[in-house]
């Protein structure tokens, strides 16, 4: 299957939990293209798991619009998002024995993945070459106990990809992983968007992960704070426009700091109010 | 699904087995109850006495008309054909009172028997079986008492009540045989030996053996009174509990219905019938109603602890199972795909359990069968069985559902949670609320007798999954504050076991089941013991001793004389004769030897040495005792004196006897002729006369018996210088004398002094006038069980004496009951009651109390019994009394205890182990975390044993305490016997040693196994499982 286009609007999930609500995410948009491999960084808290539960389907967003490739995540059945989870979407979860039987091997594991999207007939790639694709041919058979970590997690990501899906969800990917183990796992993951056209939306902490990402998003307190492209770093205009400043402008406007936004020639400036009609002490550039 | 399994066998293991203890529960019950039933069936036929099994018809001829009786095979036919297949082809027989002629006093009585096939039960010491008419054979005991030989002719007669012997029909029998019996079956508890050498008491006549005779000699000449009867045994072998059920309409109905009176040409001949068939049916009917009841209550209770235990690991299990779940859900697999995923894990397993548990159930019947039950009662696989088994199938698999359910339907993203979210604080599930509320409530209703009846068993169970689950839910917040008290003060260890209770529910869940398990353990050896208790109680109190021998004949004076020689002493036997009310209003008197029968006698729940035995003693006069051969006195009388008119025309005065009572050395009245009371002047004369006391008499009375119809009249006499044989009598005061003339019929009264007896006698009636001496009680003391008779007044009331008319009793105490006698009983002192010589009656029983059940004491004294004419003729002991007891359906079912209470103690480690698999791993990490943070092994183990241990304890202390508040309200309800007591033995007290047996049993168990396996745990807690681990 090929890659399947992500977007989200509006999106808003709040939990409720002992009659306390809790805003995990406050009217997040997102567009990712059909095949492409991102990775969604922010501090924790912020948001980062949640987004990716609800892009799986495991969650309903309090509201706002998910869509994934064709089909609105909001408006599926039960049935439909079980479809959904065996064909098209598949998340990886933080840790790789939460995403493997601990008594199958490699192969087992796989076949286990496969076996809701086998009884809708789904024309599923051969086992032997999922776990070729990752590069556990080798251990295909062995004993989950006995294989490395990065082994495991690369088991992992074979589960993931176990039914060719057209969307990875990676949740921590590489955390616990030494670096060998974390390089490989991101060319396997790399390797399965640029070959497969799958996208992949990748959770990360870790900036040398990010580092490599053709593209970030970053999360904060439940809205796209920014977004990196390439190595570059660029805040977001939300559609309530919304800007989350980059810390060093935050150090430099601490908040509650009031400002005025001066358009000069189409570069907007953010000029404090103590400083007005002085220097500005920061700017804020936009086209 | 191979690999899951093999992951996680040992909770495989633990579910199979679960389910197999449940599914074993459910068809054990109905085989075990249906072995049980036919086991009592069995025991029942094999010690029924085979007159109570069989039927004996019995004809005679009670009229004077002639007419013959029916003969065996005609009795027989009477049977109806749907009694008859269960019955052996009938034994016919005929038989003859009959005594050697001349019929004088030292002629021989006993039986002329003709019975069918009875050479075949005899063997034959010298000569043949007897085929011709009047050819007999006698025993070897005959031949030895009465010198009678092969060859001997013994010339008879018939004797026929009202008939004197030279007026009845008379024959000569000849001997051509000796024969010792075989015993058996066929002779229908009949003895044909054990009567020669006897001596009847009333007739004085020696007994003799049954002379077996053939056929013919019955019809060879016009006997006056053959008494025909036919015999038919049971064919034990044939008859189970469903055949004996089915024989008890028609025998109720053939009993019932008067056997039709058939003429046969010279008059009408009458039969009778008697059989326990229907007493016998009845009693197995009851016997199944009881275990029907007692069986089911013990297995539902154990299978419910054990279902519920299968519950708590199935919910455990598919807990465990979340995360496969949740990732099966994640990889698009649907609730019923998730639901399949767990089903076809764990039904396999409960399918492997449900195949063992029918085999399990099939081989504990078999072994129970040939260990408890009776040896031989049949395998029978019966609707019941497929309908538990159906049950367990159906029960098992719904608990498989239902456990599965809320997992396979739960959102994955609930699914993922690593944690199950739970309750938190006091709060409990509306399920849990449910059961305690239902439990509590049906233990309070049992407890307040709102609820009754055998299900009441249920009682220490409903209370202990009450108190189980509650404390199960309250320890969660009280160890947390305590936890937290603890750690305040520093105390880390002990603080963190609290803590680690508190957040944990596995442990948690154990609380219930152990308590359940333990109140469940608890109740059943309670229940077990008390049984045994009482079994052995009734047993001791309804025999009477360890050992009861009953005599042939009334002849109690050898039978003492016998003991005396055996046991002088009067530690190891005592005699004891009953004397038992005719019809169902009076008591029975025991007439024993107060200091022999206290030692000798059980006395079960009474302690003898407090009982009033001085209150039974002889009255304080000392008796009048006479030692020679010739009484000598003087006697000065005055003439008689009428005082009213000659009732009839030359009805005159004639001198009057004055007669002396005696009662000798045998306790026999004698009356001894003294002298006369003339009609005409007064007399004053020394009279010499015989008196039979050689081996020593009481002088209890004397009496004036003027003999035939007479006018009213008055007189005197006075007795001086009494002596025997040239000793000496003091005949005592004239306060030692009372009339015992009844009024109306003239009175006797005495005056003396300086040594002589002055009597007035006044008599107005037929009847002699006497006094007795004061030795003799006026009225008999006694000890009385259960309501006076009907007619007492205040203490005073009448009970029988030795010869069966009634006394004057006075009650002077009371006892709970008599061991060996019925449940209203007159205990008096036999001498007392043999003072004034009445000779036993035909009906009295005379029984020999043992003080312990020794065969050779029991030799020693059928050796001097016979020395004295005497004989055993049955025996009983307590241990056998028992044995009937233990062989009940009641105690059968009872038993079960032992397996009940045995497998909820193994079910409560189980449960421990169960939750120690499958929560170890989390465990051990926390204590791994632990161990990084500080702490050493040695806290660690603390802390993982006391996460178990005071939980294990406290929840067996609960169990414990439940089962004895429970025993204390089921035990009333639980059927210990087949019927009850007449006699009130019941104890219902709880037995503390077995509830102590049970207490530390139950805490050994689970206590070692908390132990062992909390520092198991311990030991596990690497700190390389900090890392992320499969």
């Amino acid at each position: 299957m090929s890659g399947a286009a992500i977007s989200t609007r509006g999106l808003v999930h709040i939990y409720r939990s002992e009659g306390h609500d809790v805003a995990a995410l406050s009217g997040v948009d997102l567009s990712v293209r059909s095949g492409e491999m991102i990775g969604l960084l922010g501090p924790s808290g912020a948001g980062k798991s949640t987004l990716l539960t609800l892009l799986g389907g495991l969650f309903r967003p309090s509201a706002g619009k998910i869509y994934i490739g064709d089909h609105e995540l909001t408006a599926l059945t039960v049935k439909e998002l079980d479809r959904l989870r065996a064909r098209e979407v598949s998340l990886m979860l933080q840790g790789a024995s939460r995403n493997l039987l601990p008594y199958l091997t490699p192969r087992q594991n796989v076949e286990f993945a496969q076996r809701a999207a086998r009884r809708d007939s789904a024309d599923l790639p051969d086992v032997g070459e999922v776990l070729d694709r990752v590069g556990l041919s080798e251990y295909a058979d062995h004993h989950l106990s006995g294989l490395t970590p990065g082994h495991l997690q690369l088991a992992a990501v074979a589960v993931a990809i176990a039914t060719d899906p057209g969307v990875v969800l990676a949740d921590e990917p590489t955390s616990q992983l030494d670096h060998e183990a974390r390089d490989t796992v991101l060319k396997v993951l790399a390797d399965i968007s640029a070959q497969q056209g799958t996208t992949v939306v990748l959770v990360t902490h870790d900036p040398q992960v990010a580092a490599v990402m053709p593209r970030t998003i970053t999360i904060r307190d439940g809205r796209i704070g920014g977004e990196g492209r390439a190595g570059e770093e660029y805040a977001v205009v939300t559609a309530d426009g919304f800007v989350h400043l980059p810390d060093h402008a935050l150090a430099a406007l601490p908040p509650g700091t009031l400002v005025r936004v001066h358009d000069q020639d189409g570069i907007y400036q953010l000029i404090p109010e103590h400083e007005a009609g002085g220097t500005p002490g920061a700017t804020k550039e936009g086209s | 699904m191979r690999q899951a399994l093999r992951y996680r066998w040992m909770q495989g293991v633990s579910i199979a087995v679960l389910a197999a203890l449940v599914t074993t529960c459910a068809v054990f019950a109905p085989l075990y109850d249906r072995a049980l039933q036919q086991s009592m069936v069995r025991t029942q036929l094999a010690h029924a006495p085979v007159d109570v099994s069989g039927i004996r018809l019995v004809s005679l001829t009670p009229d004077v008309t002639g007419a013959q009786p029916l003969n065996g095979q005609d009795l027989a036919a009477l049977v109806p054909p749907s009694v008859q297949r269960f019955m052996q082809p009938a034994v016919t027989s005929s038989t003859l009172e009959v005594g050697t002629r001349p019929f004088n006093v030292a002629a021989k009585s006993g039986s002329l028997v003709s019975r069918s096939g009875a050479c075949r039960h005899l063997t034959f010491v010298h000569g043949r079986c007897p085929t011709a008419q009047f050819d007999i054979a006698i025993s070897t005991a005959d031949q030895h008492n009465y010198g009678w030989h092969v060859g001997s002719s013994i010339p008879i007669t018939e004797l026929v009540t009202n008939v004197l012997p030279s007026k009845s029909a008379h024959a000569t029998l000849h001997v051509v045989g000796v024969y010792s019996a075989h015993p058996g079956n066929y002779w229908f508890k009949a003895t044909p030996t054990g009567q020669s050498g006897l001596t009847d008491p009333v007739t004085s006549h020696a007994g003799h053996d049954w002379w077996i005779t053939p056929a013919s000699t019955m019809l060879a000449a016009p006997w006056a009174a053959p008494v025909n009867e036919a015999d038919l045994v049971m064919r034990t072998d044939r008859v189970d509990l469903d055949r004996l059920l089915a024989l008890r309409a028609p025998m109720q109905k053939f009993l019932a219905s008067p056997v039709p009176v058939i003429g046969n040409g010279t008059g009408q001949s009458s039969a009778y019938a008697s059989s326990g068939i229907v007493d016998l049916a009845n009693a197995a009917a009851h016997g199944r109603d009881q275990a029907n009841i007692l069986v089911p209550l013990f297995m539902v209770q154990l299978a419910l602890l054990i279902a519920l235990t299968l519950w708590l690991v199935l919910r455990a299990a598919i807990d465990q199972r979340r995360p496969e779940v949740a990732l099966a859900r994640l990889r698009g697999r649907s609730s019923a795909g998730a639901r399949g995923m767990l089903l076809a894990e764990l039904l396999p397993l409960i399918v492997v359990g449900l195949v063992g548990g029918v085999a399990a159930a099939f081989a504990l019947s078999c072994a129970a069968r040939h260990t408890w039950l009776v040896a031989g009662a049949p395998f029978e696989v019966r609707p019941p069985v497929l309908y538990t088994a159906l049950a367990a199938v159906v029960g098992l698999i719904g608990m498989v559902l239902v456990a599965a359910q809320a997992t396979a339907t739960a959102a994955p993203a609930e699914l993922l949670r690593r944690v199950v979210p739970r309750r938190r604080g006091w709060a409990m599930s509306v399920g849990d609320l449910l059961v305690v509320v239902v439990s509590g409530a049906a233990f309070i209703a049992f407890a307040t007798g709102s609820l009754s009846g055998p299900v009441g068993t249920a009682a220490p169970t409903l209370l202990a999954l009450a108190v189980g689950l509650l404390l199960a839910h309250a320890l969660g917040p009280v160890t947390a504050l305590v936890g937290r008290a603890m750690m305040r003060r520093g105390r880390a260890t002990g603080g963190l076991a609290m803590l680690q209770i508190a957040r944990r529910p596995g442990v948690r869940k154990i609380i219930a089941t152990v308590t359940v398990a333990t109140a469940l353990l608890t109740f059943s050896y309670d229940a077990l013991a008390v049984g045994i208790g009482n079994r052995t109680a009734r047993a001791q109190a309804e025999t009477g001793a360890a050992l009861v021998a009953t005599v042939g004949g009334t002849d109690v004076a050898a039978t003492r004389a016998a003991l005396h020689d055996v046991d002088p002493s009067g530690r190891e036997v005592t005699p004891v004769v009953q004397l038992t009310a005719p019809g169902e209003q009076g008591t029975t008197t025991l007439a024993v030897v107060p200091s022999q029968f206290a030692r000798i006698a059980d006395f079960p729940g009474l302690d003898p040495a407090q009982l009033p035995w001085t209150r039974l003693a002889a009255p304080k006069t000392p008796p009048i005792r006479l030692h020679g051969t010739q009484l000598t006195l003087q006697l000065a009388s005055a003439k008689l004196q009428a005082t009213g008119p000659e009732p009839i025309p030359g009805a005159g005065l004639t001198p009057g006897q004055l007669q002396a009572v005696l009662v000798n050395s045998e306790s026999l009245r004698t009356v001894v002729t003294l002298g006369e009371l003339p009609i005409a002047g007064s007399s004053r004369h020394s009279l010499s006369v015989s008196i039979p006391c050689a081996k020593g008499c009481l002088l209890t009375g004397f009496q004036e018996y003027a003999g035939g119809i007479h006018p009213p009249f008055t007189t005197s006499a006075t007795l001086a210088d009494a002596s025997v044989s040239g000793h000496p009598v003091d005949l005592g005061s004239a306060g030692a004398w009372r009339s015992i003339t009844a009024a109306g019929d003239g009175s006797m009264t005495t005056q003396g002094a300086n040594g002589s007896l002055g009597m007035d006698l006044s008599q107005s009636g037929t009847s002699a006038v006497a006094i007795e001496h004061a030795s003799v009680p006026a009225r008999i003391p006694a000890l009385v069980s259960g309501p006076l008779p009907a007619g007492s007044q205040g203490n005073q009331f009448q009970a029988q004496g030795l010869d069966g008319i009634l006394r004057d009793v006075t009650k002077v105490g009371t006892l709970a009951y008599v061991p060996g006698s019925d449940p209203d009983t007159t205990l008096v002192n036999l001498d007392v009651l043999q003072r004034d010589g009445a000779a036993p009656t035909s009906t009295a029983l005379v029984q020999i109390f043992f003080a312990r059940n020794d065969p050779a004491l029991l030799a020693k004294v059928s050796t001097a019994l016979k020395a004295h004419g005497q004989g055993i003729i049955s025996t009983i002991s307590a241990a056998q009394a028992r044995g009937v007891f233990d062989r009940s359906a009641a105690t059968w079912a009872l038993q079960l205890g032992v397996v009940v209470g045995a497998t909820a103690a193994l079910l409560a480690a189980l449960v421990l182990l169960i939750a120690v698999a499958t929560s170890w791993r989390l465990r051990s990490r926390d204590y791994a975390a632990l161990r990084m943070a500080g702490l050493r092994r040695r806290q660690l183990a603390l802390i993982s044993v006391g996460e178990q241990l005071p939980v294990v304890i406290i929840s067996v202390l609960l169990g414990v305490a439940c089962g004895v508040i429970g025993a204390h309200f089921a035990m009333p309800h639980v059927p210990l016997f087949a019927t009850p007591p007449a006699i009130p033995v019941i104890n219902l007290s709880i037995s503390w040693p077995a509830v102590g047996l049970a207490g530390i049993g139950a805490l050994i168990v689970v206590g070692v196994v908390a132990w062992l396996s909390g520092r198991w745990v311990a030991g596990r807690a690497h700190l390389d499982s900090l890392r992320e681990t499969l």
